[in-house]
């Protein structure tokens, strides 16, 4: 019997492994799966939002709206009243789910804007009226606008972005102390963006709209005209589709469809010409 | 390589001990086993993604451990044991430790 | 002001990060090191984990010998290690710290024993256990305890 201790060589039980490479390839792993999660989330957020009763969204705008009507006064009641009967000209084109009503306001702001959100409230910007030299080219941002509406695109967006926010707080540990805050979170109503397709398919109910009411689609891509002259972010950084891109839309859309590209304007009711900023 | 948990092979002396052989390996289960896992524990039974983990790393400790007495020269580990603990919540670590000797 | 307490908080971990990368390498490579040599000079003293005596040794005392040792591993390492446990698989990070550990708890029980005058030490078992269970932020630390009967001729 003889005892002899043999000297083991090392690398057996500690694996030759670069942590450094490892930290890389686990970090690039948790950001990609988080980010796959967190458009998951958005995705069927909105899948599932679409589904709830227009009741819902209708008393959800009414708790979050309640009394923050922008500025209304003499002067602009004739130019709320105008867009009013304007929107109300075109929905008879778009296919309103049950229950809902579309209710055009008036937003003074310089902005060249205009936007739907919930409980089918349209606002549209002083700015962009200004812009606008007749009657058939508001109504291509109104009917958008009300496409946006009928497809409950706010609704859904807003779906996404509460679901990715109840993750937020999962995955940080801060719980919403409201439903309010859940909803209203980061700008959660307004900059909760559209996906440039359901933005493309307002287009083309908006588009069918105009065309069935004016019987041609001249102007209808006069918004975005204005859109090219404003400096404009690259593609990728927005979630509305290039401004040329669209115009090439509604001129491919206007052939297939047999819609004359050119008609006769119809010029803008008197109170919408030079609109005043409202006064507080 | 003859491995056993006996203190000698029957019938055959030992000429050399060559002292300590290990093998270890640390392995961590994933969140999801963990979730499965959680709802298992409410009926009980098997939770077979742990069996599996830990039986793939009882496997390599092994193996590394006889990679060790490869290295020192023996033909056999004797007294083999195993030991299980956790490093941290999530991590377990599977040492396997043996003495290395060489049998006629 | 808010930005900057935000950007501290993004900041710190980073540091850390770095300087736990830092020196926690350093600290492995010293202590590598000086497991390497004492285990040079202590290779005469052999560790068996069988139980009987052979026949022909000399044994003219038996005592119980041990070595334990605390060894903790650096921000970097657990980091990447809690990582790991999202994903699951190998904790190549943790490696090292049991290694370090269960040899550095062998190296203190032979230098016990040859303190005692042993030719080998007999029945050596482990003990690992990590001290820090329990605690919310799981500090990734083990304590190895290395124990047997050493074989005074």
């Amino acid at each position: 019997m003889k005892f002899k201790n043999v000297k083991v060589p090392e690398g057996i039980n500690v694996s030759r492994h670069s942590p450094v490479a490892d930290f890389f390839i686990l970090s690039t792993g948790i950001v990609v799966g988080f980010a796959a999660l967190a458009a998951g989330l958005l995705y069927f957020g909105a899948a599932l939002a679409r589904h709830t009763p227009v009741s819902w969204e209708n008393a959800l705008a009414g708790a979050l709206f309640e009394g923050r009507d922008p500025a209304v006064n003499v002067r602009t009641t004739e130019i709320v009243e105008e867009l009013q009967a304007l929107a109300d000209r075109l929905s008879i084109y778009i296919d309103l789910p049950e229950g809902m009503t579309v209710t055009v306001h008036y937003w003074d702001d310089d902005q060249i804007n205009a936007f739907a959100t919930l409980g089918g409230h349209v606002f549209i910007a002083r700015g962009l009226l200004e812009r606008m030299p007749n009657e058939n080219s508001l109504a291509m941002v109104m009917a958008h606008e009300i496409a946006h509406v009928a497809h409950r695109d706010p609704v859904a967006a807003l779906g996404g972005v509460v679901l990715l926010q109840l993750l937020l707080a999962v995955a940080l540990d801060t719980a919403p102390t409201s439903l309010e805050q859940l909803v209203t979170g980061p700008n959660a109503l307004l900059l909760s963006g559209f996906s440039r397709e359901t933005e493309r398919q307002a287009d083309t109910a908006g588009l069918h709209a105009v065309a069935a009411l004016y019987g041609h689609v001249a102007e209808t891509s006069t918004i975005f005209e204005v859109f090219l002259k404003q400096p404009e972010p690259p593609e990728l950084l927005s979630t509305h589709p290039l401004s040329r891109d669209r115009i090439d839309r509604i001129a491919a859309l206007a052939r297939t469809e047999g819609w004359a590209l050119d008609g006769p304007r119809t010029p803008l009711a008197s109170p919408l010409v030079k609109p005043p900023a409202a006064v507080r | 390589m003859i491995t056993s948990t006996l203190e000698s092979v029957p019938g055959r002396a030992i000429t050399t001990h060559l002292g300590i052989v290990q093998g270890s390996t640390v392995r961590a289960k994933h969140i999801g086993r963990d979730i499965a896992a959680s709802f298992k524990n409410i009926v009980g039974g098997e939770l077979r993604g742990y069996s599996e983990l830990l039986s793939e790393a009882r496997r390599e400790a092994f193996e590394r451990m006889v990679q060790q007495a490869e290295a020192k020269g023996a033909n056999a580990v004797l007294n083999v044991r195993f030991t299980t603990s956790s490093v941290a919540q999530g991590a377990s670590e599977i040492l396997a430790y043996g003495s290395a000797v060489v049998v006629e | 002001m808010q930005y900057l307490s935000e950007f501290a908080n993004l900041l710190i971990p980073l540091l850390l990060l770095l300087a736990g990368y830092g020196a926690g390498r350093l600290a492995e490579r010293r202590h590598y090191r000086s497991i390497l040599r004492r285990e040079e000079e202590l290779s005469d003293l052999i560790i068996v984990i069988c139980k009987t005596l052979p026949a022909s040794m000399p044994a003219s005392d038996t005592r119980l010998v041990m070595g334990s040792v605390v060894v903790s591993v650096d921000y970097f390492k657990r980091f990447v290690a809690q990582l790991r446990m999202i994903f699951g698989g190998r904790v190549h990070t943790y490696e090292s710290l049991l290694d370090r550990g269960r040899r550095e708890a062998l190296l203190r029980m032979q230098k016990q024993a040859r303190a005692l005058g042993a030719a080998a030490i007999f029945n050596t078992r482990f003990e690992t256990s990590s001290i820090s269970k329990g605690a919310k932020n799981n500090i990734g630390s083990v304590e190895v305890l290395a124990y047997g009967t050493a074989v005074i001729p």
